[in-house]
């Protein structure tokens, strides 16, 4: 089923009558999540995520706009008439229920033709625990649960009742770091076997990058950028989606072009083609730099962290954003020890140049 | 821990709390045990060093008493009707205001007024609204009116124009003259008084007050007077004996024929008795011959001073109910009661209830909603046993206040603890012990404490257990 988002935008009213803020939450979105795909949803918090969802399960009305599944208009639908399933950010289970009675439960409310007899509800409920890996757990309570099984609870019973959309609010939030990489690659695992389409929220860039087959990167209610997780960290729209995807985080310059050269301070690092010239902002992946004694880009070096397989070298330049750069490489290459600098060459793909005011990217070939 | 050397100290900090704690509930507590135990006993004279045998024998008494069964009986109809009934006014009221936005701080606190409100003058408005205020002594003459006539047809109503506590008069037209009629509330028949103001032309009479009779005057050709009460056992004549004149007679030309008053039953349509019809003959003042006088003693069906429930009865073509008055029947004395108690117990449990509920993650409906469940669902299978643990809470406390009512029955039923006339009907334990202390009943009264005790312990054992079950924490 895919699910069309018609210039949807939301605004809460302000609280307080006096000042007549409104909180625009999202605004104006506008994107189709083709039919089978696990789509992330993802922005600093605030950005208006969990809005978005809501909107698209029912339990929050538009300001305007329209939303489809397929071909159908469901923007003035209620919730319970969407055949949506939606995965909390703090799961929601029932507390006073056993997890059984937990996935159960929707299926308990179906009504009229759709009633099913007490087997079939087990039979389901069973299979959606199997499928999450909980059938051991049926009979305990929410609470004698990790946050893990909580969570694939809490996903079995979105599952259960086979909706046409799952929806996914942060559910991975309250794991810890190695829970929450496993449980990720389960839940691409569900998806995938499931074949629903899935809409994955996240402020965390790493987990929508390694999971997703769309990203959708948002800030302040505005959507920033669309497209496969590689694509978008190759390409970044503009600085604000630079900046958010990668970790480490990409390494910003304040930096000019003149001529056609790229030139941070007074080195010129690259050259770039039809650019007017113009002060900029200089996005350089981690990844990006190579170190090399002859290279145009000079840095105090502060320290270099072994971590196995790379170095993180750890430097200093006046004209960094950022109040250290780091850059990773390969940990055969050594760095002099005891010098006072070290110098980089920039591979012209990690490179993104935006302007200065806008911040939006400028297009160009590098080289 | 505290050190053992400086144990003392904290001991010397905890003095107060534990020396209050001894005199006035640990003693108290133990007091009652031993009294309990101990036949007869009379602080007096077990200060006198008397001695008292030990054993169940006040046990065994306040089981024999049929007082103590009614009590018993009383108690727990009251805690099984009201316990349940208020519990689930609360849990809906609480869930109704909890789903509303406007207006919900505004009738939270009316919601919340009667638990701020003295019980016994909210029981006093109860029992106005159904009945009529005032004491009951007064409650049955506004029932009447007094109607005097010249002739048959043509009445003229005598009107209430005064009354306080145990005397007023009625005024009335016969004739173009204006007669009054003073009326006094007596204890005994044998004592009726006629009110000594004789000047113009009044009529002065006495009235009964213990139960339902009503006396009027004449006078007897001889001089003396002659008193006639209607009682509920039929009319009842009295001679005064009194020998001073009464000007208000002089509606006679001749006092020698002054009138001998007769006595006919009034029937209304469906020849139920509803009052009497008093006459007499008369010579009109202008002379001529002697005219019939009645005096109609009636029941009158439309009195606005009735309890505004039985007016709302009447007004949707009901017959009226004697909720609370004289001869009341025990299931409408219970109804009020019951009205009464649940609504003086539903702001607290609204307001325990509304505190769960808001603290109720609003998540659960939102997941509710979207797994398509029902208000009806919502409601029993995700409020309530969410709200399960304020529940237990209220049904436990409210059994064990419902096992203590007493004041509630004092505010409808005054410290009779009955309608008039059948004092004790309405009777709780707590009543009881009360009662038997007055009389210096302690073994008596001890003993009923401690079965008090007993059966609220029991319950509240029998309620935690269930509870243990069937509540989520
Ligand atoms: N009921 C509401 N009334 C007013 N403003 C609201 C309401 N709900 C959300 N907002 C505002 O809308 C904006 C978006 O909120 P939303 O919950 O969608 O953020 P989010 O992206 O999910 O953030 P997080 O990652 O912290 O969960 C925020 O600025 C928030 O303050
Ligand atoms: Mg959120």
């Amino acid at each position: 089923m895919k699910v069309v988002l018609q210039n949807v935008t939301k605004i809460f009213p302000s609280r307080n009558k006096k000042s007549n803020e409104e909180v625009v939450a999202v605004n104006n979105f506008d994107f189709t999540i083709p039919d089978g795909k696990l789509v992330g949803l993802l922005g600093p918090s605030g950005c208006g995520k969990s809005t978005t969802l809501y909107m698209i399960c029912g339990l929050q009305k538009l300001s305007s706009g329209k939303i489809f599944f397929g071909d159908d208009d469901v923007t003035d639908l209620s919730p319970e008439n969407r055949g949506v399933g939606l995965v909390f950010q703090n799961y929601a289970l029932y507390p006073h229920m056993t997890v059984k009675q937990n996935i159960m439960f929707p299926l308990q409310n179906l009504t009229g033709k759709d009633k099913l007899t007490k087997e079939e509800m087990l039979e389901r409920t069973q299979e959606a625990a199997k499928l999450v890996q909980i059938d051991e757990l049926l009979d305990r309570k929410p609470s004698e649960l990790s946050g893990g099984q909580q969570q694939r609870v809490a996903i079995a019973r979105a599952l259960v009742k086979m909706p046409r959309i799952l929806l996914l609010d942060e559910p991975l939030s309250n794991l810890d770091a190695r829970l929450r990489l496993q449980t990720r690659e389960e839940i691409r695992r569900i998806q995938r076997e499931t074949k629903i389409t899935t809409i994955f929220v996240t402020h965390d860039q790493e987990e929508a990058m390694s999971i997703s087959d769309v990203i959708v990167v948002m800030k302040l209610g505005v959507v920033q950028q669309i497209g496969a997780p590689q694509d978008v960290y190759d390409s970044p729209r503009n600085l604000f989606v630079a900046k958010f995807l990668g970790t480490p985080p990409i390494n910003v310059f304040e930096g000019q072009i003149k001529g056609g050269k790229v030139m941070i301070g007074d080195e010129v690092v690259v050259t770039a083609s039809d650019v007017p010239d113009q002060k900029l902002y200089i996005g350089i992946r981690p990844e990006g730099f190579i170190v090399d004694p002859n290279g145009p880009l000079t840095c105090n070096l502060q320290s270099v962290e072994v971590m196995g397989r790379d170095s993180s070298v750890v430097s200093t330049n006046d004209a960094s954003l950022n109040p250290t750069i780091r850059s990773i490489i390969d940990s055969d290459i050594k760095v002099a020890p005891g010098s006072k600098t070290v110098n980089f060459r920039i591979k012209p793909n990690k490179i993104f140049l935006f302007n200065k005011e806008t911040e939006e990217r400028i297009f160009c070939e590098v080289k | 821990m505290v050190d053992s050397k400086h144990q003392w100290k904290a001991w010397i900090y905890l003095a107060p709390a534990v020396v209050l704690l001894a005199v006035f509930t640990v003693w108290p507590i133990i007091n009652t045990v031993r009294m309990a135990f101990l036949a007869d006993y009379k602080p007096l004279e077990a200060a006198g060093g008397a001695t008292f045998a030990f054993g169940i024998a006040n046990f065994k008494k306040a089981f024999a008493f049929n007082a103590f069964l009614t009590c018993l009986k009383n108690t727990i109809l009251l805690c099984v009707l009201t316990v349940p009934i208020s519990t689930a006014l609360a849990l809906l009221i609480a869930v109704a205001l909890n789903s509303i936005k406007p207006l919900q701080k505004f009738l939270q606190t009316i919601f919340f007024l009667p638990y701020v409100t003295n019980s016994i003058a909210i029981g006093m408005v109860f029992a106005a609204m159904f009945n009529i205020i005032g004491n009951t002594t007064n409650l049955y003459k506004t029932e009447y009116a007094i109607y005097a006539r010249n002739k048959e047809e043509q009445a003229s109503v005598f009107e209430l124009s005064e009354r306080d506590d145990t005397h007023y008069s009625f005024v009335g037209n016969v004739d173009d003259i204006y007669y009054y009629m003073d009326l006094t509330t007596q204890k005994d028949i044998d004592k009726c008084d006629v009110i000594a103001d004789y000047s113009g032309r009044r009529y002065s009479g006495s009235s009964k007050a213990i139960s339902d009779s009503n006396v009027f005057f004449s006078k007897n050709s001889n001089g003396s007077y002659k008193l006639v009460a209607t009682t509920s056992e039929g009319i009842k004549y009295l001679n005064s004996g009194k020998e001073s004149s009464l000007s208000a007679l002089q509606l006679t030309s001749d006092s020698s024929k002054a009138a001998e008053i007769f006595a006919d039953p009034v029937l209304n349509e469906d020849g139920e008795e509803i009052g009497y019809r008093l006459w007499f003959m008369q010579t009109p003042l202008k002379g001529g011959d002697a005219v019939k006088t009645y005096f109609t003693v009636e029941h009158i069906s439309s009195i606005a001073s009735i309890g505004i429930v039985n007016n709302l009865i009447e007004r949707f073509g009901g017959r009226r109910v004697n909720w609370i008055n004289a001869s009341s029947s025990y299931a409408a004395n219970i109804f009020v009661m019951v009205v009464y108690i649940v609504w003086n117990a539903l702001p607290f449990k609204i307001l325990i209830l509304m505190g769960g509920l808001q603290s109720i993650n609003k998540q659960y409906y939102d997941a509710a909603k979207i797994d398509g469940t029902s208000r009806r669902r919502i409601l029993t299978r995700i409020t309530i046993p969410l709200l399960s643990p304020m529940l237990a809470y209220v049904i436990i406390t409210g059994f064990i206040g419902g096992f203590k009512e007493y004041t509630s029955i004092v505010g409808i039923f005054g410290d009779s603890m009955g309608p008039t006339g059948d004092p004790g009907k309405l009777q709780t334990m707590v009543g009881f012990i009360y009662d038997s202390l007055a009389g210096n009943n302690y073994g008596l009264a001890s003993a009923s404490a401690l079965i008090l005790f007993a059966i609220i312990f029991v319950v509240t054992m029998i309620n935690l257990q269930v509870s243990k079950k069937r509540v989520h924490y």
